[in-house]
């Protein structure tokens, strides 16, 4: 610190002849004649920001990276020298030291997410609460964001009645509900499900439509195997109260049945008012499912909610004796549902044990349409003797209360709300009712609803044992984080350093690589949305497929947080993770079982080779406008790969049109050649097209092609427009250039100049979007200095990836060192 | 369905009473004010257009009270007296591109000004729900589909979103106390539990405020002070339910379309709710936005496309095409036209409605102020917003002429500052206003 304070010194005594100018001189000269009141390019007027402020830190910051890049002033006009240079970043820099505290701000509320995590985790039921909020504001597409997380009468008053919900779902003396459905279809033989249903359980309010279900003494109920396709009847309608204010809990044992060898696992589609919920493959051995969803947040029909149960095939297959009944025609998007089933004769082989096809069998079922459970949960020993007492109501309410706080109470902390218990037992409220409503209280106190500041004076353990579970577990602190924030040793670098690679290892941390992967690659654009089959394209992928494709992508980037890759392999490996629908996919033969495992490309000589740009979801998610979209893909790439987001597009955006004027009977390389005649589009259109020719190899379903159009026509359907290839194919030309210029000529070229040449610039994206996921907060200039004192230390041994999570949530970033002196040793 | 078990109709039925109702004296088409011999309070509808409009038919060539209005605004040629078109406002200052006009079109705001943050400030209709009510809501907003972003209109004074809604069921649900005595009862009770588990809950929240640095502590603040706006609305709420569920027809209030994705028919259960919700004054405030900018896709379309000629497609689409100066013949322009023709049915329907409900004096038009109006004429652009402004003789607007500034002359604030003055709320400026707009003033 002292010898950067003194580096700052000596520059600024070097460059005494400028120095006399202020930062905002120096930005009047350069940067104002594009960003003054009239020309705001890029949206962004400079010629009125003020000192450094709360208000204004986001555009300082940006003029900061920005000139230390040297990507503004642009290429064609006049820039700082070297000297002036350092000054504005010196200055800025300096600023930002100075008022860092005062501008960016540490704490934040829960986001919907671990909201939802949290209320499971201490509550005990697994109900997804946060589905009755609404959406919450996004920073750059994270929902961590701080500033997209203010709270409003609004949020407060939803969040009211969502924490309501949650405490109706517990009970201490009270007993559980009667209202139950259990069936051991195994105990069971019938050949009308509706009539066993009416009979039984009619008068509970219960009554199925699925009629021809079949059930057998010791097998259960046979579920008729579909293939795709979107339209199911329901397995059950459950009866729900008037007030329709209920949890439904639903178990389900369920097991696949495979009569000869070859056939794949079923898929459990399970949908429970109005929502999907689960794609399961179902194994042989069985599989007990547990679903529990608030009637508030469901589809309510006729005093009903339903439970929809589907056993679907989801991948093409054939067994010994039945072929494959392949009727997909040229031109269709391959391994649609026209190539999934075997061929086979309806009529002599009825009995499903005969027939080549894999069955889920419905073992038995129980639904608890008024569900509550006792409280504490069992698992944790929590050894209290609940009864109608202050001493009880006190026990439990301080569990709770550091539960839901995540970290110690003080007894004065906890009197406030058994203060609450006593008025409202004094008006007569039952044990339960008043300690339900004392416990919703403590979930609208900020300690539940807030995150602790890591610079918090109080317990900084405790809320660097939040911040690290609920980034890298998306829930509150496991046992293990929080005995180690008692014992106050959170601070060593070696528990810390354990305690993140624990975390990055674990499976929880799917929670954290799915979100925080979805939302910086922007993966919930739907793939296979191409319009020439909108009728039958997007249904023609089943569900488990499309989550796989997605899957991938996490899958493969925790492999490499976890096992400390380097970032270079984020781009270029000979590797991916697959399980069997996806490996059919992309035609790599010998994986069979729905779990993701490593699964070597240069085995299966597979042309993508390993890297997240070759993933089908990815790839597949940006060709809505058709396989040759180059420009969406390179914006993409831009954007989220190489951390250099294209501007807005201008205010009036004349559209590409193949069939207009001079772009008639050109292929579509040509018509963006024309188009790069528009000033106005080629200033940014420049980067983004040769760029997106990389992908060409690609088609619509995301897997790679030898073969594209010479020719594309455009067609509109229901406001969406698409190019479509017709006439003659030719050999892929996926020549291209990159953002600096380096030639490229094949896929393959592509990755290996990435790698090689932009390495700096991904990483530091990367590290940019979890600084930002991390911490709420898009990284000011301090925080850019830190990244890249990291990265210079990481940069010869090219980037592990774990090595570089750790040094992050290490650094003064998310940590304020002053607040962690380990007590211990 | 079991929503409406409680209605007032079907308790009486739970009792053996099989006769009609007696005529309620609200179904006779009064305010409640009028009702009660009390003196009507202001009331504000805001609508936005989504996307461009067809310039040709929505501007008159003239201006002044005698100009004659464009074939847009032919639905409402029998309220010419009562409603205005104002040439030449926009946000001078906010002036965005794209596709997020929804998000400022209230507030003024330059959402474009930091990048990659959302920062917005308060939309103008609730300064008048500051000052309006108390009602049973303070406001609400409703939309073609429910969310926030640019599915919502409305921003609070820290500039985050109020979730729209575009369920009609929810909408009436959520909009009066409830019909029968022992649920009245059970509400009240909530109510106090509320009250008590937020006033303990807040104990903690000041203790944690004490120990923040500045931009921690403002954002407890506004913890805070939402969780001290919640305990007004259930004061408020409280002191409503106590007068109970106000009374008219609640039979003929039709909560379910017909069909299943008419633009239309959701425009007009929407509007119809808003006369009741002003009639009964459950809200004095509300927001809507009436489309998608890039969609949805209504049944209407293919009608429309087949009538113009137009190609079958989507709202963003034709958009991009019909708009700008493609002259008045070419196919798509004339779609959005219909389109347009189509707001201003919806629209004269509820002026109508509004017409015919009496106040405490003149009808309740005289104190509602209408607001539609949109943020481009061609695609993407921000300048010269098509705006519209209906009723409120009461509040003193002038009506029945076509006014034009020239461009950056005035902002769209200096309409909105002009309308919250006229509401009676004591408001000096909003956003970039210069001062009232006193064209449009009696």
């Amino acid at each position: 610190m002292m010898l950067r304070h003194l580096m700052f010194l000596i520059s600024c005594l070097l460059l005494a002849n400028v120095s006399g100018e202020s930062v905002k001189e120096l930005l009047s000269v350069y940067c104002f004649d594009c960003h003054n009141e009239k020309e705001r390019k890029g949206q962004i007027r400079l010629d009125d920001l003020d000192e450094l402020s709360t208000g204004n830190s986001h555009l300082w910051t940006k003029v900061f990276e920005q000139v230390k890049l040297g990507k503004m002033p642009p290429e064609n006009e006049e820039t700082f020298s070297e000297a002036e240079k350092r000054v504005v970043l010196g200055r800025i820099g300096k600023a930002f030291e100075e008022k860092v505290g005062a501008v960016v701000g540490r704490t934040r509320r829960l986001n919907r997410r671990e909201f939802s995590a949290a209320l499971q985790d201490f509550t005990g039921v697994p109900v997804d609460f946060g589905a009755g909020l609404p959406d919450d504001g996004k920073v750059e597409g994270f929902d961590t964001g701080a500033e997209g997380l203010k709270d409003t009468a609004e949020t407060v008053a939803q969040m009211l009645e969502v924490t309501r919900r949650a405490v109706d779902g517990i009970r201490f003396l009270e007993p559980g509900s009667e209202k139950k459905l259990e069936v051991d279809f195994r105990e069971h033989n019938f050949t009308d499900f509706r009539k066993f249903i009416d009979q039984q359980y009619g008068e509970q309010g219960f009554f199925t439509k699925s009629k021809r279900l079949i059930c057998r003494e010791g097998e259960g109920i046979f579920l008729k195997t579909e293939w795709s396709g979107d339209r199911g009847s329901s397995f059950l309608a459950i009866p729900v109260p008037a007030d329709k204010s209920a949890t439904i809990k639903v178990t389900l044992r369920v097991k696949a049945m495979r009569p000869m060898p070859g056939l794949p696992n079923p898929i459990l589609w399970v949908k429970i008012g109005g929502k999907y919920l689960d794609y399961q493959s179902v194994s042989d051995d069985g599989v007990i499912l547990e679903y529990a969803v608030r009637v508030e947040d469901c589809l309510v029909e006729d005093g009903v909610v339903k439970l929809m149960l589907r056993s679907v095939v989801e991948m093409p297959y054939a067994a010994e004796g039945f072929e494959n009944d392949d009727r997909s025609k040229p031109g269709d998007v391959p391994g649609g549902i026209g190539v999934y089933r075997p061929r086979y004769d309806r009529k002599k082989l009825r009995l499903p044990e005969e027939q080549p096809i894999p069955s889920t069998i419905v073992e038995s079922v129980v639904i608890d349409y008024d569900h509550s459970v006792q409280w504490p949960p069992e698992s944790w020993d929590a050894a209290i003797e609940i009864s109608d007492s202050v001493s009880s109501a006190k026990a439990l309410l301080e569990l709770w209360t550091k539960r839901a706080w995540r970290r110690p109470v003080e007894e004065s902390e906890l009197l406030v709300f058994l203060e609450l218990y006593q008025k409202l037992r004094a008006e007569e409220m039952s044990f339960d009712n008043a300690m339900r409503a004392t416990f919703q209280s403590v979930l609208m106190s900020s300690g539940f609803r807030y995150h602790a500041s890591p610079a918090a004076e109080e317990s900084p353990q405790f809320a660097l044992a939040s911040r690290l579970a609920f980034m890298l577990t998306g829930g509150p602190p496991d046992e293990e984080l929080l005995k180690r924030a008692s014992e106050g040793r959170l601070g060593v670098e070696k528990v810390l350093d354990e305690q993140i690679e624990r975390l990055l290892t674990a499976p929880s941390s799917r929670d954290f690589f799915r979100p925080f992967v979805t939302q910086w690659l922007v993966m919930d654009q739907p793939v296979t949305l191409v319009m020439s089959h909108l009728q039958k394209q997007d249904f023609r992928f089943g569900r488990h497929l499309k989550s796989s494709m997605k899957e991938e992508t996490t899958e493969y980037l925790r492999a490499l947080f976890s096992g400390n890759r380097p970032a270079k392999e984020m781009i270029a490996s000979d590797w991916t993770m697959a399980n069997d629908v996806l490996a059919r996919h992309y035609g790599i033969k010998g994986v069979t079982g729905a779990e993701f495992r490593k699964v070597s490309t240069k085995n299966a000589g597979d042309p993508r080779g390993g890297g997240i740009l070759g993933h089908a979801g990815i790839q597949s998610m940006l060709t809505w406008m058709g396989d040759n979209w180059v420009i969406y893909r390179g914006a993409w790439a831009l954007h989220h790969i190489l951390d250099d987001p294209p501007p807005a597009p201008p205010l009036e955006v004349p559209e590409l049109n193949p069939l207009e004027g001079e772009n008639r009977g050109k292929s579509f390389r040509e018509v963006l050649q024309i188009h790069l005649a528009d000033s106005r589009c080629a200033s940014c259109h420049e980067h983004m097209d040769p760029l997106g020719f990389a992908f060409q190899n690609f088609d619509l379903s995301g897997r790679w092609r030898d073969l594209e159009f010479h020719q594309y026509s455009r067609k509109e359907l229901d406001g969406k427009i698409e190019w479509r290839g017709k006439g003659e194919t030719r050999p892929v030309d996926a020549k291209g250039r990159l953002p600096r210029g380096e030639e490229f000529s094949s896929y393959s070229e592509f990755k290996e100049l990435l790698a090689r040449h932009y390495q700096d610039d991904i990483v530091r994206g990367l590290l940019k979007r979890l600084t930002l996921y991390g911490t709420g907060r898009t990284p000011n200039v301090l925080d850019l200095k830190v990244i890249d004192e990291i990265m210079a230390r990481h940069r010869k041994s090219g980037f592990r990836l774990q090595s570089l999570a750790k040094d992050l949530l290490k650094s003064s970033i998310f940590l304020d060192h002053r607040n962690l002196t380990p007590q211990g040793k | 369905m079991t929503s409406m078990n409680f209605n007032r109709r079907s308790v009486l039925r739970g009792f053996g009473a099989t006769l009609a109702l007696p005529a309620l004296e609200i179904m006779t088409g009064q305010t409640q004010a009028a009702t009660k011999g009390g003196k009507d309070p202001g009331r504000l509808a805001c609508f936005y257009i989504p996307g461009a409009i067809n310039q040709y038919n929505w501007y008159p060539k003239d201006t002044g009270f005698d100009y004659s209005p464009g074939a847009t605004h032919e639905p409402l040629k029998h309220h010419r007296d009562k409603f205005s078109i104002l040439s030449g406002l926009s946000h001078i200052e906010g002036r965005i591109t794209g596709h997020k006009h929804p998000l400022n079109f209230l507030t003024g705001h330059n959402i474009a000004e930091t990048p990659g943050l959302l920062t917005n400030s308060v939309s103008f209709d609730q300064v008048a729900a500051k000052y309006l009510g108390p009602t049973y809501l303070p406001s609400f907003a409703l939309s073609w589909t429910s969310g926030v972003g640019a599915a919502t209109l409305s921003r609070n004074s820290l500039g985050v979103d109020i979730p729209a809604s575009s369920d009609y069921r929810k909408v009436f649900e959520n909009l009066f106390p409830p019909a029968d005595a022992s649920q009245l009862k059970n509400a009240r009770e909530r109510i106090a539990l509320n009250r008590s588990i937020l006033d303990t809950a807040t104990g903690d929240v000041k203790a944690l405020k004490r120990k923040l640095g500045v931009v921690d502590r403002d954002r407890i603040e506004q913890y805070l002070e939402s969780i001290r706006d919640v305990e007004k609305r259930l004061d408020d709420r409280d002191a409503i339910l106590k007068t109970g569920r106000p009374e008219f027809d609640e039979e003929s209030v039709r909560l379910a379309p017909q069909g299943k994705n008419s633009m239309k028919e959701h425009l007009e259960l929407m509007m119809d709710l808003i006369a009741l919700a002003f009639q009964t004054d459950m809200t004095r405030v509300v927001t809507h936005c009436l489309g998608g900018e890039a969609g949805p896709n209504y049944s209407e379309y293919p009608e429309w496309a087949k009538e113009t000629g137009a190609p079958t497609r989507g709202t963003h689409d034709y958009h991009h095409k019909g708009s700008g100066n493609r002259g008045p013949d070419n196919p798509d322009t004339r779609l959005i036209g219909k389109r347009d023709y189509l707001f201003m049915t919806c629209l004269a329907r509820l002026m109508d409605k509004l017409e015919s409900i009496k106040a405490s004096d003149g009808s309740l038009l005289d104190h509602t102020t209408l607001m539609m109006g949109g943020s481009q004429i061609s695609s993407h652009s921000g300048s010269n917003f098509p705006m519209m402004l209906a009723g409120g003789k009461k509040l003193g607007f002038k009506h029945g002429q076509h006014v034009k500034w020239k461009r950056d002359e005035r902002s769209a604030s200096d309409l909105y500052m002009t309308i919250l003055q006229q509401l009676g709320c004591p408001v000096e400026k909003f956003k970039e206003s210069k001062g009232d707009l006193s064209e449009i003033l009696a």
